[in-house]
């Protein structure tokens, strides 16, 4: 049966250069982001050359992500997020094509690597903290003292403030990590099902019409997945910026 | 003769009996699975009042708005802009803001899921920060017990932000709540 862990393997294409001893190497990781990019790049700025007033389907496309991250943007970072709009616009984009190119069979998920979602989940944490005390100074201390607690219990609150703030990268990217690792995983596992039991012969090929219809279903439940994931990741940054642009709330 | 006829009639009560179902379906909503499964009525994420909360925060915050000239001067494009949109999509605007916004968040185990990684994040930052505290200090097990157990109290505030529940903290309890 083929190794359900085999899809997530890191290889070298080629090597760029060394850093301090370390190689720098062009992985396959490195080439699916290219394609991931390149794909994103095609679609926005392909059908946004010529533009025109009544959308055709690909500028249509466009125009909907636009949208719909502006949306989600705005209705929870307030106006004034949209300073931040390229930053998201970016992450939700990239996010999304990476899981969908992932999806293909034969391709690399490159979200499936917690040191990928971790280097997004920490970009915006820092994009956070650096905002956060550019705009508001001292004041963005204030997200660790909530108002209207009482003294002899501020000290407790504080540190659990600071712990839950600290905490937040690690879900951010745990979550989408998990979720792209365990859904791959359950479809190579079904999927090898399927040829285990068509090696038994005709018996075999009946019963193998169930994994069959599972992996199916997975692959569609693994679509919205991939979706829904981006889109957490998305709103869950605009709510973060929403604290470096109004902290103490 | 008779069997076709009564096939025929076997096959129209089926039919009518399908549209009916199909007319029930689509009338009354779901009463089975998880309620709102795909975003049915009734059903707001509690994430959706926070957001709507937080973005009346923000068009209130907007007057007091400072920084460098630069950035003034960016928002206040960003705003002239924003108006003259506005203006445009005056009608879609209206009927956005008065119909209650569908939440995309259908899959009620991506919530589960983001709840439980809230939770486990928090004893984790704790437990870590108590481990780096017992290493460098020297304060052999202490750190490690009172920071695992504040890293819980996190977890368990992250889990009621990101569920919408008000945290305690008086009545209104919506201070901790907006952010």
């Amino acid at each position: 049966m083929a190794d359900p862990i085999h899809q997530f393997e890191i290889k070298k294409i080629a090597t760029l250069g060394h850093i301090g001893g370390q190689e720098i190497a062009f992985t396959n990781s490195s080439l699916f982001m290219l394609i991931a990019v390149a794909t994103i790049s095609l679609l926005m700025l392909g059908p946004t050359m010529g533009r025109r007033l009544v959308p055709g389907r690909a500028q249509s496309l466009a125009e909907l992500s636009y949208e719909f991250v502006a949306d989600t943007l705005k209705s929870s970072a307030g106006a004034e997020g949209m300073k931040f709009f390229p930053l998201v616009f970016t992450l939700f984009m990239f996010i999304l094509t990476v899981n969908m190119i992932g999806l293909i069979p034969g391709t690399f998920t490159v979200t499936s690597h917690i040191i990928v979602t971790a280097a997004l989940s920490l970009l915006v944490f820092f994009t956070v903290i650096f905002y956060g005390v550019y705009r508001n100074g001292f004041k963005f201390l204030k997200l660790f003292v909530p108002s209207g607690i009482p003294v002899y219990i501020l000290p407790l609150i504080v540190f659990i403030e600071v712990l839950s703030f600290l905490s937040r990268p690690i879900s951010h990217s745990v979550r989408l990590f998990a979720n792209m690792l365990a859904g791959h995983i359950t479809l190579k596992v079904f999927a090898g099902f399927i040829t285990m039991l068509g090696g038994f012969g005709i018996a075999g090929w009946i019963g193998a019409a169930l994994p069959l219809a599972l992996t199916v279903s997975l692959t569609a439940l693994e679509m919205l997945v991939a979706f829904l994931q981006a889109y957490v990741f998305t709103i869950l940054t605009c709510i973060y910026l929403n604290d470096a642009i109004h902290p103490g709330h | 003769m008779r069997v076709s006829t009564l096939n025929a009639m076997i096959f129209i009560k089926f039919s009518v009996a399908c549209a009916a179902a199909r007319i029930l379906d689509s009338d009354i909503p779901p009463a089975y699975g998880p309620r709102g499964f795909w975003g049915g009525e009734g059903y707001s994420h509690p994430l959706a009042a926070w957001v709507e909360g937080m973005a009346d925060d923000a068009r209130d915050e907007k007057g007091s708005e400072k920084g460098p000239a630069d950035e003034a001067a960016l928002s206040a494009r960003l705003r002239t802009l924003g108006s003259k949109l506005g203006s445009t999509q005056l009608g879609k605007k209206a009927e956005d803001s008065s119909s209650a916004r569908p939440v995309a968040d259908p899959s009620a185990m991506a919530r589960g899921f983001r709840l439980s990684t809230e939770l486990v994040a928090g004893v984790l930052v704790g437990a870590m920060f108590g481990w780096l505290l017992d290493r460098w200090l020297g304060i052999s097990p202490w750190g490690l017990i009172v920071f695992l157990l504040l890293g819980f109290a996190a977890g368990v505030v992250n889990v009621m932000r990101a569920a919408g529940v008000a945290p305690g903290s008086g009545g209104s309890g919506s201070e901790t709540n907006k952010r």
